[in-house]
Protein backbone atom coordinates (compact mmCIF):
# COMPACT_ATOMS: atom_id res chain seq x y z
CA UNK A 1 0.00 0.00 0.00
CA UNK A 2 1.35 3.40 -1.05
CA UNK A 3 0.47 6.56 0.86
CA UNK A 4 0.21 9.97 -0.78
CA UNK A 5 -0.47 13.02 1.39
CA UNK A 6 -1.66 16.09 -0.49
CA UNK A 7 -1.26 19.28 1.49
CA UNK A 8 -1.71 22.94 0.70
CA UNK A 9 -3.62 25.92 2.02
CA UNK A 10 -7.39 26.26 1.72
CA UNK A 11 -8.41 26.76 -1.89
CA UNK A 12 -5.02 25.90 -3.34
CA UNK A 13 -6.37 23.11 -5.57
CA UNK A 14 -5.85 19.96 -3.49
CA UNK A 15 -9.24 18.46 -4.28
CA UNK A 16 -8.90 19.13 -7.99
CA UNK A 17 -5.49 17.43 -7.98
CA UNK A 18 -6.79 14.45 -6.00
CA UNK A 19 -9.79 13.96 -8.27
CA UNK A 20 -7.54 13.84 -11.32
CA UNK A 21 -4.97 11.58 -9.65
CA UNK A 22 -7.56 9.15 -8.34
CA UNK A 23 -9.21 8.89 -11.71
CA UNK A 24 -5.85 8.34 -13.42
CA UNK A 25 -4.84 5.69 -10.88
CA UNK A 26 -8.18 3.94 -11.16
CA UNK A 27 -7.94 3.95 -14.94
CA UNK A 28 -4.56 2.24 -14.55
CA UNK A 29 -6.22 -0.52 -12.53
CA UNK A 30 -5.22 0.65 -9.05
CA UNK A 31 -7.51 0.35 -6.07
CA UNK A 32 -7.60 3.84 -4.61
CA UNK A 33 -8.91 5.02 -1.26
CA UNK A 34 -9.22 8.71 -0.44
CA UNK A 35 -9.22 10.01 3.12
CA UNK A 36 -10.65 13.49 3.38
CA UNK A 37 -10.23 15.70 6.40
CA UNK A 38 -12.40 18.64 5.59
CA UNK A 39 -12.77 21.59 7.87
CA UNK A 40 -16.25 23.01 8.24
CA UNK A 41 -19.45 21.55 9.56
CA UNK A 42 -20.59 20.11 6.23
CA UNK A 43 -18.14 18.40 3.89
CA UNK A 44 -18.20 19.40 0.25
CA UNK A 45 -15.15 17.62 -1.16
CA UNK A 46 -16.24 14.20 0.06
CA UNK A 47 -19.73 14.71 -1.45
CA UNK A 48 -18.17 15.52 -4.81
CA UNK A 49 -15.80 12.55 -4.68
CA UNK A 50 -18.66 10.18 -3.88
CA UNK A 51 -20.70 11.68 -6.71
CA UNK A 52 -17.79 10.76 -8.99
CA UNK A 53 -17.91 7.20 -7.59
CA UNK A 54 -14.57 7.39 -5.83
CA UNK A 55 -14.04 5.50 -2.58
CA UNK A 56 -13.89 8.11 0.15
CA UNK A 57 -13.49 7.98 3.90
CA UNK A 58 -14.13 11.09 5.94
CA UNK A 59 -11.95 11.86 8.93
CA UNK A 60 -14.37 13.66 11.16
CA UNK A 61 -14.15 12.87 14.84
CA UNK A 62 -14.82 15.94 16.94
CA UNK A 63 -13.00 19.02 15.74
CA UNK A 64 -11.39 17.56 12.66
CA UNK A 65 -8.59 20.05 12.37
CA UNK A 66 -7.22 18.92 15.72
CA UNK A 67 -8.03 15.22 16.05
CA UNK A 68 -6.98 14.25 12.55
CA UNK A 69 -3.93 12.31 13.68
CA UNK A 70 -5.67 9.58 15.67
CA UNK A 71 -8.44 9.32 13.11
CA UNK A 72 -5.92 8.95 10.30
CA UNK A 73 -4.12 6.05 11.94
CA UNK A 74 -7.30 4.17 12.88
CA UNK A 75 -8.70 4.66 9.37
CA UNK A 76 -5.47 3.39 7.80
CA UNK A 77 -5.75 0.29 9.99
CA UNK A 78 -9.35 -0.24 8.84
CA UNK A 79 -8.36 0.17 5.20
CA UNK A 80 -5.47 -2.22 5.59
CA UNK A 81 -7.73 -4.85 7.15
CA UNK A 82 -10.78 -4.53 4.93
CA UNK A 83 -10.21 -2.64 1.70
CA UNK A 84 -6.91 -3.76 0.19
CA UNK A 85 -5.90 -0.43 -1.32
CA UNK A 86 -2.98 -0.07 -3.68
CA UNK A 87 -2.92 3.67 -3.03
CA UNK A 88 -4.28 5.76 -0.20
CA UNK A 89 -4.55 9.49 -0.86
CA UNK A 90 -4.96 11.71 2.18
CA UNK A 91 -6.31 15.23 1.91
CA UNK A 92 -5.79 17.04 5.20
CA UNK A 93 -7.67 20.23 5.81
CA UNK A 94 -5.93 23.22 4.31
CA UNK A 95 -6.00 24.86 7.73
CA UNK A 96 -4.31 22.01 9.58
CA UNK A 97 -0.63 21.77 10.39
CA UNK A 98 0.88 18.92 8.35
CA UNK A 99 3.29 18.25 11.21
CA UNK A 100 0.39 16.55 13.04
CA UNK A 101 0.29 13.95 10.29
CA UNK A 102 4.02 13.38 10.43
CA UNK A 103 3.79 12.73 14.14
CA UNK A 104 0.90 10.30 13.67
CA UNK A 105 2.28 8.03 10.97
CA UNK A 106 4.76 6.13 13.18
CA UNK A 107 1.74 4.79 15.11
CA UNK A 108 0.47 2.95 12.05
CA UNK A 109 1.04 -0.76 12.64
CA UNK A 110 -0.62 -2.37 9.61
CA UNK A 111 0.87 -3.75 6.42
CA UNK A 112 4.14 -1.92 5.80
CA UNK A 113 3.70 1.13 3.59
CA UNK A 114 5.62 0.74 0.35
CA UNK A 115 6.04 4.47 0.03
CA UNK A 116 5.02 7.72 1.68
CA UNK A 117 4.97 10.78 -0.58
CA UNK A 118 4.11 14.36 0.30
CA UNK A 119 2.74 16.58 -2.43
CA UNK A 120 2.11 20.23 -1.65
CA UNK A 121 -0.11 22.39 -3.81
CA UNK A 122 0.67 26.11 -3.90
CA UNK A 123 -1.67 28.85 -5.13
CA UNK A 124 0.54 31.39 -6.96
CA UNK A 125 -2.19 34.05 -6.80
CA UNK A 126 -2.07 34.26 -3.01
CA UNK A 127 1.36 32.94 -2.06
CA UNK A 128 2.99 36.30 -1.22
CA UNK A 129 0.06 37.31 1.00
CA UNK A 130 -0.16 33.91 2.68
CA UNK A 131 3.57 33.80 3.35
CA UNK A 132 3.15 37.12 5.09
CA UNK A 133 0.18 36.29 7.30
CA UNK A 134 0.43 32.50 7.77
CA UNK A 135 4.18 32.04 7.59
CA UNK A 136 4.67 28.87 9.69
CA UNK A 137 1.77 26.97 8.11
CA UNK A 138 2.65 27.80 4.51
CA UNK A 139 6.39 27.39 4.96
CA UNK A 140 6.00 24.01 6.67
CA UNK A 141 3.87 22.66 3.85
CA UNK A 142 6.39 23.68 1.21
CA UNK A 143 9.45 22.60 3.19
CA UNK A 144 8.28 19.04 3.79
CA UNK A 145 7.11 18.31 0.23
CA UNK A 146 8.56 15.54 -1.93
CA UNK A 147 6.74 17.04 -4.90
CA UNK A 148 5.59 20.64 -5.29
CA UNK A 149 2.81 21.78 -7.58
CA UNK A 150 2.09 25.38 -8.47
CA UNK A 151 -1.60 25.32 -9.38
CA UNK A 152 -3.77 27.76 -11.34
CA UNK A 153 -1.13 28.31 -14.00
CA UNK A 154 -3.92 29.36 -16.34
CA UNK A 155 -5.08 32.09 -13.96
CA UNK A 156 -1.73 33.49 -12.82
CA UNK A 157 0.37 36.00 -14.71
CA UNK A 158 3.93 35.05 -15.75
CA UNK A 159 5.17 37.41 -13.03
CA UNK A 160 3.04 35.70 -10.36
CA UNK A 161 4.32 32.31 -11.47
CA UNK A 162 7.94 33.50 -11.40
CA UNK A 163 7.49 34.99 -7.92
CA UNK A 164 5.91 31.77 -6.69
CA UNK A 165 8.78 29.68 -8.10
CA UNK A 166 11.34 31.92 -6.45
CA UNK A 167 9.60 31.89 -3.06
CA UNK A 168 9.13 28.12 -3.16
CA UNK A 169 12.72 27.45 -4.15
CA UNK A 170 13.95 29.61 -1.27
CA UNK A 171 12.12 27.26 1.11
CA UNK A 172 12.52 23.93 -0.65
CA UNK A 173 15.25 23.82 -3.30
CA UNK A 174 15.26 20.04 -3.78
CA UNK A 175 11.72 18.76 -4.52
CA UNK A 176 10.58 18.48 -8.14
CA UNK A 177 8.47 21.52 -8.95
CA UNK A 178 5.56 21.35 -11.38
CA UNK A 179 3.47 24.16 -12.74
CA UNK A 180 -0.01 23.12 -13.77
CA UNK A 181 -3.52 24.12 -14.58
CA UNK A 182 -5.10 21.33 -12.59
CA UNK A 183 -8.58 21.82 -14.02
CA UNK A 184 -7.21 21.20 -17.50
CA UNK A 185 -5.80 17.79 -16.55
CA UNK A 186 -2.47 16.43 -15.34
CA UNK A 187 0.79 15.99 -17.18
CA UNK A 188 1.80 12.32 -17.32
CA UNK A 189 5.11 13.16 -15.62
CA UNK A 190 3.26 14.56 -12.62
CA UNK A 191 0.99 11.52 -12.41
CA UNK A 192 4.02 9.25 -12.61
CA UNK A 193 5.69 11.06 -9.72
CA UNK A 194 2.64 10.84 -7.50
CA UNK A 195 1.10 7.48 -8.39
CA UNK A 196 3.59 4.62 -7.97
CA UNK B 1 -2.90 36.34 12.15
CA UNK B 2 -2.69 36.53 15.93
CA UNK B 3 -5.95 38.39 16.28
CA UNK B 4 -7.99 36.66 13.57
CA UNK B 5 -10.55 34.08 14.66
CA UNK B 6 -11.32 31.17 12.38
CA UNK B 7 -14.93 29.99 12.56
CA UNK B 8 -15.95 27.92 9.54
CA UNK B 9 -19.50 28.50 8.37
CA UNK B 10 -21.56 25.91 6.51
CA UNK B 11 -25.11 25.90 5.22
CA UNK B 12 -27.54 24.10 3.00
CA UNK B 13 -29.46 26.38 0.65
CA UNK B 14 -32.40 25.91 -1.66
CA UNK B 15 -32.52 28.47 -4.46
CA UNK B 16 -36.01 28.67 -5.93
CA UNK B 17 -36.73 30.59 -9.13
CA UNK B 18 -40.12 31.57 -10.60
CA UNK B 19 -39.45 29.57 -13.76
CA UNK B 20 -36.99 26.89 -14.91
CA UNK B 21 -33.56 28.24 -15.92
CA UNK B 22 -31.02 27.04 -18.47
CA UNK B 23 -27.97 25.41 -16.91
CA UNK B 24 -25.80 28.31 -18.03
CA UNK B 25 -27.96 30.74 -16.07
CA UNK B 26 -27.50 28.70 -12.88
CA UNK B 27 -23.77 28.64 -13.49
CA UNK B 28 -23.66 32.40 -13.90
CA UNK B 29 -25.81 32.86 -10.82
CA UNK B 30 -23.52 30.69 -8.71
CA UNK B 31 -20.41 32.50 -9.95
CA UNK B 32 -22.10 35.81 -9.17
CA UNK B 33 -23.00 34.58 -5.69
CA UNK B 34 -19.46 33.47 -4.87
CA UNK B 35 -18.06 36.76 -6.14
CA UNK B 36 -20.59 38.67 -4.03
CA UNK B 37 -19.66 36.59 -0.98
CA UNK B 38 -15.97 37.31 -1.49
CA UNK B 39 -16.63 41.05 -1.82
CA UNK B 40 -18.89 41.10 1.21
CA UNK B 41 -16.34 39.21 3.32
CA UNK B 42 -13.55 41.55 2.27
CA UNK B 43 -15.76 44.53 3.08
CA UNK B 44 -16.87 43.25 6.46
CA UNK B 45 -13.59 43.83 8.26
CA UNK B 46 -9.96 42.70 8.37
CA UNK B 47 -9.96 39.12 7.18
CA UNK B 48 -8.20 36.56 5.04
CA UNK B 49 -10.46 34.52 2.80
CA UNK B 50 -9.36 30.91 3.02
CA UNK B 51 -11.88 29.28 0.74
CA UNK B 52 -15.48 29.97 -0.23
CA UNK B 53 -16.99 26.93 -1.92
CA UNK B 54 -20.36 25.67 -3.01
CA UNK B 55 -21.52 22.41 -4.51
CA UNK B 56 -24.72 21.23 -6.16
CA UNK B 57 -25.18 17.58 -7.07
CA UNK B 58 -27.48 16.27 -9.79
CA UNK B 59 -28.90 12.84 -10.56
CA UNK B 60 -26.70 10.71 -12.80
CA UNK B 61 -23.38 11.90 -11.44
CA UNK B 62 -23.53 15.54 -12.50
CA UNK B 63 -22.35 18.37 -10.35
CA UNK B 64 -21.66 22.08 -10.26
CA UNK B 65 -18.87 23.30 -8.00
CA UNK B 66 -17.89 26.91 -7.42
CA UNK B 67 -14.87 28.19 -5.58
CA UNK B 68 -13.53 31.61 -4.62
CA UNK B 69 -10.38 32.50 -2.72
CA UNK B 70 -10.35 36.29 -2.85
CA UNK B 71 -12.35 39.32 -3.83
CA UNK B 72 -9.72 40.17 -6.44
CA UNK B 73 -9.98 37.02 -8.53
CA UNK B 74 -13.11 35.70 -10.21
CA UNK B 75 -14.61 32.47 -8.84
CA UNK B 76 -13.88 29.25 -10.69
CA UNK B 77 -16.56 26.79 -11.74
CA UNK B 78 -16.35 23.07 -12.42
CA UNK B 79 -19.05 20.84 -13.80
CA UNK B 80 -22.35 22.12 -15.13
CA UNK B 81 -25.99 22.41 -14.18
CA UNK B 82 -28.57 20.68 -16.32
CA UNK B 83 -31.07 22.79 -18.24
CA UNK B 84 -34.56 23.33 -16.95
CA UNK B 85 -34.07 23.37 -13.19
CA UNK B 86 -36.37 25.65 -11.24
CA UNK B 87 -34.69 24.95 -7.90
CA UNK B 88 -31.10 24.25 -6.93
CA UNK B 89 -29.91 22.66 -3.69
CA UNK B 90 -26.53 23.96 -2.65
CA UNK B 91 -24.05 23.09 0.06
CA UNK B 92 -22.01 26.10 1.10
CA UNK B 93 -18.76 26.34 3.06
CA UNK B 94 -17.19 29.66 4.02
CA UNK B 95 -13.70 29.35 5.50
CA UNK B 96 -12.56 32.82 6.43
CA UNK B 97 -10.00 33.99 8.96
CA UNK B 98 -11.09 37.07 10.85
CA UNK B 99 -14.88 37.06 10.55
CA UNK B 100 -17.10 35.55 13.23
CA UNK B 101 -19.65 32.87 12.42
CA UNK B 102 -22.49 35.32 12.89
CA UNK B 103 -21.05 37.69 10.28
CA UNK B 104 -20.57 34.85 7.78
CA UNK B 105 -24.12 33.67 8.35
CA UNK B 106 -25.46 37.17 7.73
CA UNK B 107 -23.35 37.58 4.57
CA UNK B 108 -24.36 34.19 3.15
CA UNK B 109 -28.04 34.83 3.77
CA UNK B 110 -28.20 38.45 2.64
CA UNK B 111 -26.17 38.05 -0.54
CA UNK B 112 -28.21 35.02 -1.60
CA UNK B 113 -31.48 36.82 -0.92
CA UNK B 114 -30.38 39.88 -2.91
CA UNK B 115 -29.28 37.89 -5.94
CA UNK B 116 -32.35 35.68 -5.98
CA UNK B 117 -34.73 38.63 -5.50
CA UNK B 118 -33.31 40.33 -8.60
CA UNK B 119 -34.56 37.35 -10.57
CA UNK B 120 -37.85 37.07 -8.72
CA UNK B 121 -36.67 34.07 -6.73
CA UNK B 122 -35.89 33.27 -3.13
CA UNK B 123 -33.40 31.28 -1.09
CA UNK B 124 -33.95 29.24 2.06
CA UNK B 125 -30.76 28.94 4.08
CA UNK B 126 -30.28 26.35 6.80
CA UNK B 127 -27.11 26.96 8.76
CA UNK B 128 -25.30 23.81 9.85
CA UNK B 129 -24.77 23.30 13.56
CA UNK B 130 -21.87 25.37 14.78
CA UNK B 131 -19.68 23.41 17.18
CA UNK B 132 -17.26 26.09 18.27
CA UNK B 133 -18.55 28.97 20.38
CA UNK B 134 -17.39 32.33 19.02
CA UNK B 135 -13.75 32.96 19.80
CA UNK B 136 -13.16 29.49 21.16
CA UNK B 137 -12.17 27.64 18.02
CA UNK B 138 -8.75 26.06 18.53
CA UNK B 139 -7.42 27.87 15.46
CA UNK B 140 -8.20 31.27 16.92
CA UNK B 141 -4.89 33.02 17.35
CA UNK B 142 -3.13 30.85 14.79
Amino acid sequence: MHLLLVTGFLGSGKTTLILALAQAARAAGRRVAILVNEIGEVGIDNQLMRQLELDVWELTSGCICCTLSADLVSTLHKLDATYGSDLVIVEPSGAADPANLQRALPYYRGRPLESIRWATVVDPLRLPMLLEVLTPLITAGIAQADVLIISKADLATPEELARAREAIRAINPRAPLHCASLRAGLEPTLVAELVP
Amino acid sequence: MNDLVFEPYAAEQRWQMPAPLPGQAWQELLAEYLAALARACAGAGPCVIGHLKALALFPGGGYLRASAVSAHHPPTLDGRAPDGLQALDLTLNLLVYGLPHTALERIATEEAAKLAARRGGQVDTHTAAHHHPPGEHPHAGE
